[in-house]
């Protein structure tokens, strides 16, 4: 397996800002490879360095072997961009058939790959309307297809189902793993972690411009070690540190943290015979439960973890 | 070819606009379809309503007078041949008749005073009518005073022909005589009322008033309007980039070079579409003669650069689209005014108009179209052609880095 | 209340656009001030308002020096004799606005008028212009004048050809008659109705008097564009849909809208009335009650426009185009570009189908004659039945559908 993205030492600045930091990534051919990191974490500013919009300050980059920003790159390439970039007074058709020609396609091609793509996006029926009319799932799926039209290696796709009904959203995701089956290598930005963990082979977490941590997914999780976290609320103001003491000894419960407010972190092997114990010392040393929150290991204990921040935040 | 591509998407989009086509096509032919029907009329000059005129005759003729001249003036004002112009109303007195102006029953008041007669007998020294006339309608009131002034004209050539002969002959018979000379003077104005002048159109002037002036208010609005597709086509340069489709553009193998050539050749097409309807609707609607194929063109091509150029221009100096609309509609009015397209047809503006249009492109291609419009062959438009044109591409010098700079920054070209 | 509330409302959208202040009262004034300073003021400056009319004297008689000194007198046209060269390209100097007119005398002109046999002259001059149609008529007046003169002068010597011959004494020439007809028996004064000024030619219209009324009608119609716009932001959004789900009811809602309206469009007027009153000089207290009326009836018409147009129209686009077409028909049609006077029989009988003619005619009526109510009556009406009209195809539209 080659890279079809590579990326190294890649930087760029907004003035006092440093949105993207020396990330060093590489999508290999034929993977589905996520972004994943808040709003703000610069998914956005990487992707259109990536996709030739914006100049790096400092390190390189290629798609299929060619540096960012070239034509051959370019042509590669098929992007997604977070927002609907289509014209509204124009139809579906007509959309897809100034955008092919832009991917330097023609005549029978360009007809066979419209009527295609129509018919992948379930628009075929409404092919000769003005997208102006479409739905917001409709404009998305079309905003989609336009990306498609060349059959491009590498497609890159930018936060696709923001703001989406759950159905489109469905469809979406179905494309996208359909498109890696035929062999495109993808590349798709998202902040909602049950997508990355649901599509990607690998997944690069993505902070302030730095790549905190890649893997897949299981590699990922394997670095919260594998422990559910229970986080307990008391009622009232109870101390704190006297219940970690008294939940320490417990065995296969580890105490992660406290927060003010009465919220304590523990790390448990097993929850499910962790948690009669807990409420059983709880119960004896008065300190009322008020709410007990469950999670089993997954990409957001591991931003937790990595950044101290949920990923929602 | 992607250039192509590009320039045909726009073309479609802005040829689907309700608003667009209006301001390109619809709102300039309205408006000289508007003059056009305001003004015209089969003999093609304007026609003026027939004024009706108030007459009170005080005029109280001398015993043994041998004319009443009033009455002689009031048969005159209403012999047939005047019908088109003035129908006259008589009233008794002079306060009846200015009434009748004051309420807009009459377009003018005459009132002819009790010493008529003998002034025109030369027993006093002369006599004025009186003839008010309704502030409201000027130009009633301008023919109403030319009709009177005409008859009066006749009658006091009788009164001079009188007059003169009692000076040459002393004598008793002196008064027939002059009655003799008076009388010959009113038969003979009756026999000769030839004009005395054959008027003559000069060799090379097309066109009857009104198609002239249609036509002056056409290639006016036209150049207005086109101005405003220049500004619109540049400014669709903002409003794609607002959409998302102009950085699109750029992540396709497009070069930057492509994407804003697409763009200038559609507006530039978009315009020579407009030009090109525009003068031939006109030409077959309005009977408007544009003048010879060769100057036409160069002033077409002349129009279409200075348009687009300024276009480019004002896109830099506006931040959003939303800010554009506002923004171009006010300078486009400003500078198209100032340019003399709405006063096209005013003769007699005052000097510092025809200084002020010449600091707009719209005024020197409105130069342009004026010595189109009057026949006149390409020598002698150069001038307006060259400064429209150069106009129109010292915009473009200068708009064009700006909006490589701001569209198209570190895009690969 | 309830309807204070939403015309407030609405009041503050428009009068938070900046544009606004634009479209409503800097556009207007700048028009108003542009179209009255183009108008030529007659007699002002230096300018020599008379027509320079060439002439090519093939004759050279002293009668054609008589006519030429008739055309001089005439205070229309400035003859000026030309040279050999000019001679030969008279209609290009004509076709080129260099001279106005050119007047040909051919040879022998002189001796067939003294044979009785005259001949016309010929005026070399183009009817499709401004200036031709004025030269053309005062080179006709002059030269009627001078026949005229002719006539007197050979009536005279025929007259008295024997009493010459018996007593003696001199018999005038036309250069005689031409010099009393300086100061002649009858003559006409001029005076405008209600100015009570005497001028040449009775005209007391002002520069401003047509611009200013005719750009308050213009730009009542156009400034609409921003509260109509309103109204259709307000279906689009279902906001309209959303009121109507509040215990408000439907008639108070509309209430609210076209309060709205008027209260802008009455603002903008009364400005650009005051404007004009003391900064142009245009006489709207000529009659304050008339034009009180008129002020009403023309922005309750207005508002009427305005929410038929907020009725009917889909989106922004459309009220832009359709306030636009509704400016320039209105406008041109009704006589806010040029006094309807100037226009031929058909456009007139038009234009008075259009509300903005009855406007143009009520404010022309107030500012010309100083007419007062007796004469106002009628444009205030014909305005009031116009925004009824208007009135109930958008209340009958937005009744049915509220979206």
């Amino acid at each position: 397996m080659s890279g079809a993205i590579v990326v190294s030492g890649l930087s760029k600045r907004f003035g006092d800002v440093t949105a993207v930091d020396a990330v060093d990534l590489e999508v290999h051919e034929g993977e589905l490879f996520s972004l994943l990191g808040p709003n703000g974490a610069g998914k956005t500013t990487l992707m259109s360095m990536l996709s030739g919009l914006l100049r790096p300050d400092a390190g390189s980059a290629s798609i299929a072997g060619h540096g960012i920003g070239s034509v051959a790159a370019r042509a590669a390439l098929g992007v997604v961009p977070q927002d609907v970039a289509l014209y509204p007074d124009l139809s579906a058709r007509e959309n897809l058939g100034f955008w092919g020609r832009m991917y330097d396609l023609r005549g029978d091609t360009l007809r066979r790959r419209c009527d295609q793509l129509l018919e992948v996006v379930g628009l075929a029926e409404r092919q000769r309307d003005r997208v102006g009319t479409f739905s917001g799932g409709m404009k998305r799926r079309l905003n989609i297809a336009v990306a498609l039209l060349h059959e491009p290696r590498v497609v890159m796709l930018d936060e696709p189902t923001v703001g989406i009904d759950p159905q489109s959203r469905r469809a979406i995701l179905d494309y996208v793993q359909s498109l890696n089956r035929d062999g495109a290598t993808v590349l798709y930005t998202t902040h909602y972690m049950e997508e990355a963990q649901e599509l990607s082979h690998r997944i690069a977490i993505l902070d302030h411009g730095r790549v905190l941590a890649l893997g897949t997914h299981e590699e990922l999780v394997r670095r919260v070690g594998e422990h559910d976290v229970i986080d307990l609320e008391f009622a009232g103001e109870p101390d704190l540190n006297e219940l970690a003491g008294i939940f320490a000894d417990l065995p296969g419960v580890r105490v992660d943290g406290a927060d003010p407010g009465g919220h304590l972190r523990l790390l448990a092997e097993d929850s499910d015979t962790a948690l009669p114990h807990l409420f059983q010392r709880a119960a004896v040393h008065e300190a009322p439960v008020r709410s007990v929150t469950v999670t089993e290991p997954n990409l957001e204990s591991v931003f937790l973890q990595l950044t101290g921040r949920a990923l929602r935040d | 070819m992607k250039l192509l591509a590009l320039a045909w998407k726009d073309l479609r989009r802005q040829f689907r606009s309700g608003l667009l086509l209006v301001m390109m096509l619809g709102a300039p032919l309205l408006l000289t379809g508007l003059i056009d029907l305001a003004f015209s009329s089969p003999a093609g000059t304007p026609e003026i309503a027939t004024v009706t005129l108030a007459v009170a005759d005080l005029d109280a003729p001398p015993a043994g007078a041998p004319v009443a001249a009033g009455r002689t003036l009031v048969d005159a004002l209403s012999a047939p041949e005047l019908a088109s112009l003035v129908q006259v109303v008589r009233v008794d007195d002079g306060a009846a008749a200015r009434a009748m102006v004051a309420r807009g029953e009459a377009g003018a008041a005459l009132v002819i005073p009790a010493d008529f007669t003998a002034a025109m007998l030369g027993e006093v020294a002369s006599a004025a009518a009186s003839l008010t006339t309704d502030p409201a309608r000027p130009l009633g009131a301008g023919v109403a005073q030319d009709v009177i002034q005409r008859a009066l004209d006749a009658l006091t050539a009788s009164a001079l022909a009188a007059r003169l002969t009692t000076q040459s002959v002393a004598g008793p018979a002196a008064g027939l005589l002059a009655t003799q000379a008076a009388m010959r003077v009113a038969m003979g104005a009756q026999h000769d009322a030839g004009e005395g002048v054959t008027l003559k159109a000069p060799v090379g002037a097309t066109g009857s008033f009104v198609t002239r002036m249609a036509g002056q208010v056409m290639g006016a609005m036209m150049i207005f309007f086109v101005f405003f597709t220049g500004a619109y086509g540049a400014s669709s340069l903002l409003r794609e980039q607002e959409e998302g489709t102009l950085p699109r553009l750029y992540t396709t193998p497009t070069g930057a070079a492509t994407v804003l050539g697409g763009k200038f050749l559609g507006t530039a097409i978009t315009l020579a579409v407009q030009v090109a309807v525009l003068l031939s609707v006109s030409a077959l609607v309005f009977g408007i003669r544009w003048g010879r194929p060769a100057p036409v063109l160069l002033a077409s091509v002349a129009l279409i650069v200075a348009a687009a150029g300024f276009g480019v221009l004002l896109l830099a100096f506006v931040r959003t689209s939303r800010q554009s609309g506002p923004m171009f509609g006010v300078v486009l009015t400003v500078t198209g005014m100032v340019g003399g397209l709405m006063t096209a047809t005013f003769t007699d503006l005052p000097p510092a108009f025809e200084l002020a249009s010449r600091f707009t492109p719209q005024g020197w291609a409105m130069a342009g179209w004026r010595l189109c419009v009057d026949g006149r062959g390409v020598g002698a438009m150069a001038l307006p052609l060259a400064v429209t044109v150069g106009i129109g591409l010292a915009c473009l010098a200068v708009g064009v880095p700006l909006l490589r700079r701001r569209f198209a920054q570190g895009v690969p070209s | 209340m309830k309807v204070l509330a939403i015309a407030g409302k609405d009041l503050l959208q428009v009068m938070r656009d900046r544009r606004a202040l634009i479209f409503l009262l800097l556009m207007p004034v700048a028009f108003t001030l542009f179209f009255g300073l183009a108008i030529p003021t007659t007699g002002a400056g230096s300018h020599d308002a008379r027509l320079q009319v060439g002439v090519v004297d093939a004759d050279g008689s002293p009668l054609s020096a008589q006519l030429r000194r008739a055309l001089a007198d005439s205070g229309g046209a400035r003859p000026e004799s030309l040279d050999a060269v000019q001679t030969r390209y008279v209609d290009d100097l004509v076709r080129r606005g260099d001279y106005a007119g050119v007047l040909r005398v051919p040879a022998g002109w002189g001796g067939a008028l003294e044979g009785g046999a005259p001949e016309p002259v010929t005026l070399v001059v183009d009817r499709s212009t401004q200036a031709g149609l004025a030269t053309a008529q005062a080179v006709q007046a002059a030269v009627q004048r001078f026949l005229a003169a002719q006539r007197v002068a050979d009536a005279v010597a025929a007259t008295t050809a024997g009493a010459v011959a018996a007593h003696g004494g001199a018999v005038p020439d036309v250069a005689s008659v031409l010099d009393a007809w300086r100061s002649p028996p009858l003559t006409l004064e001029v005076h405008a109705s209600g100015s009570g000024s005497t001028s040449e030619t009775g005209m007391s219209e002002g520069p401003y008097d047509q611009a200013s009324p005719g750009m308050i009608v213009q730009f009542a119609v156009y400034g609409l564009i921003l509260s109509a716009m309103v109204l259709v932001i307000e279906r689009k959004q279902r906001a309209l849909a959303r009121l109507a789900t509040t215990p408000t009811s439907r008639a108070a809602i509309l209430a609210g809208h076209a309060l709205a309206m008027l209260a802008v469009v009455l603002g903008q007027v009364l400005v650009l009335e005051a404007f004009g009153q003391w900064v142009l000089g245009v006489d709207y207290l000529a009659s304050p009650p008339a034009t009180a009326l008129l002020t009403l009836a023309l922005c309750v018409w207005a508002t009427s426009l305005g929410m038929l147009l907020g009725a009917f129209a889909r989106t922004e686009e459309q009220v832009v185009a359709w306030s636009l077409v509704a400016m320039f028909v209105l406008s041109g049609l009704g006589g806010a570009w040029f006094p309807l006077e100037v226009t031929g029989p058909t456009f007139r009988r038009f234009a008075h189908l259009t509300p903005t003619a009855w406007a143009m005619d009520g404010f022309r009526n107030v500012l010309l004659r100083g007419a007062g109510l007796a004469q106002t009556w009628r444009p205030v009406l014909v305005l009031v039945a116009f925004a009824a009209a208007f009135f109930g195809l958008a209340v009958g539209r937005l009744g049915r559908r509220p979206d």
